[in-house]
């Protein structure tokens, strides 16, 4: 729970409650937005339908602008917040897996979990394969991939410090970036739809 | 895309546009320092110099101290420490005054009436992570206690309390305390006749 459990301002019980309940939020929405449908996820590699995009770039924009703004108003204080080092080679490695995994299995890891409890028995296998992957890796990591593991240590970087600009100018220019791709996306959209006949 | 999605995005634009207009037009935060790291810098005990301390380095024209009064203008008329410069409490955060306080070459000693305003101020200027900045304990009040009129200590005082009396005498003397200090009645000490043990003459080499 962002800055309040590392500061211990709520204690770990209340923080796994917390947690429980935004999960069943989250859980709730994604599968009421169809989320949970591997079609719909697939779409954005296809071009029919750019709901995951649209998504993940207006969160993370949303909470870009209000973290701010509760920061600059003093309710939260940014710098006690949590975010991990950056290790960029693995981090580029581990991105390309996972658009492959969303291509060819249709699911990222938090909707394979709520498609699998919808019942989609190939949401199940995809779990499986995750925890085997979990367990692979996590056996394996001494032997295999300690190396790969601490390659391309940046540490704690933050990427409007590291491009040397503000964060206000940096939140602006992903905000227009963001709101062009929304249209551009849209285009696309209605033509690959129009051209083709994909269904969900 | 629809007029709700349409909104959404304008709106997600706007607020942008806001953080960037705030991030632009703030100023530098006021306190540099965390909460966390100043109650380390608080809990410091090296923070405080002693009268007799600031007497010894004033009487040796040490030329690195440099003395801040943080009293009002017409206190500060009235009496100060020599070489000492005016900055009244609330003026401390004042830019003009910054060139003075956020160096690191000089030790600046804060002094007021007791240790009060001069430990706010410190407080002061470590949120502003100022260096080299002292206080003078117990201020202008322990200063004449100690330094322009010096007690005498009881006859049956430790020989270091003499010695800092005679330091503080001679202090006195010298920050023109003197006059105020009286007549000192020098007491004739009655003190026991000591018994010496009678020498005996020295043996022979060879009895």
């Amino acid at each position: 729970m962002g800055p309040l459990f590392p500061q211990e301002l709520i204690s770990e019980e209340i923080n796994i409650l917390i947690g429980f309940f935004i999960g069943i939020g989250f859980g709730f929405f994604l599968e009421a937005a169809g989320f949970t449908n591997t079609r719909k996820l697939a779409g954005v590699f296809y071009g029919y339908d750019f709901v995951v995009l649209k998504v993940f770039f207006s969160a993370a924009i949303t909470a870009a602008i209000i973290m701010f703004f509760l920061n600059h108003y003093g309710i939260m204080d940014i710098n006690l917040t949590f975010y991990p080092q950056t290790y960029w080679i693995p981090t580029l490695i581990g991105g390309f897996i996972m658009a492959f995994g969303f291509i060819i299995g249709g699911f990222c890891p938090g909707t394979s979990i709520c498609a699998a409890v919808t019942g989609k028995i190939d949401a199940m296998i995809f779990v499986l394969g995750a925890i085997i992957g979990i367990f692979g890796y996590a056996f394996s990591f001494d032997l295999l991939w300690k190396d790969l593991r601490n390659s391309g240590a940046m540490g704690r970087v933050n990427i409007a410090e590291w491009m040397g600009i503000s964060d206000g100018l940096f939140i602006l220019l992903l905000t227009i970036i963001a709101a062009v791709a929304f249209f551009a996306v849209s285009i696309i959209q209605k033509k690959v739809v129009a051209s083709t006949n994909y269904k969900l | 895309m629809n007029k709700i999605s349409i909104l959404f995005v304008v709106l997600l634009v706007i607020g942008a546009f806001g953080v960037f207009i705030i991030d632009s037009t703030q100023k530098e935060p006021f306190e540099k320092v965390q909460p966390c790291d100043l109650i380390d810098i608080i809990s410091q005990t090296n923070k405080y110099v002693t009268t007799d301390e600031l007497a010894r380095k004033m009487m040796s024209d040490d030329p690195t101290i440099m003395l801040i009064d943080l009293r009002t203008k017409t206190e500060f008329d009235k009496y100060s420490l020599s070489g000492a410069i005016n900055i009244p409490l609330e003026n401390l955060a004042d830019k003009q005054y910054k060139e003075v306080l956020d160096q690191d070459v000089r030790t600046i000693i804060l002094y007021s009436n007791s240790s009060d305003l001069a430990v706010k101020a410190w407080m002061l200027t470590s949120r502003l992570t100022y260096k080299n900045i002292y206080i003078l304990k117990g201020g202008l009040n322990r200063w004449v206690e100690t330094i322009l009129k010096p007690k005498e200590p009881k006859e049956t005082a430790l020989r270091t309390e003499f010695e800092m009396y005679s330091f503080r005498k001679a202090a006195s003397y010298y920050f023109g305390g003197g006059s105020t200090v009286g007549e000192t009645v020098i007491k004739k000490k009655t003190s026991l006749p000591i018994k010496r043990k009678k020498k005996s003459a020295a043996g022979g080499g060879c009895d």
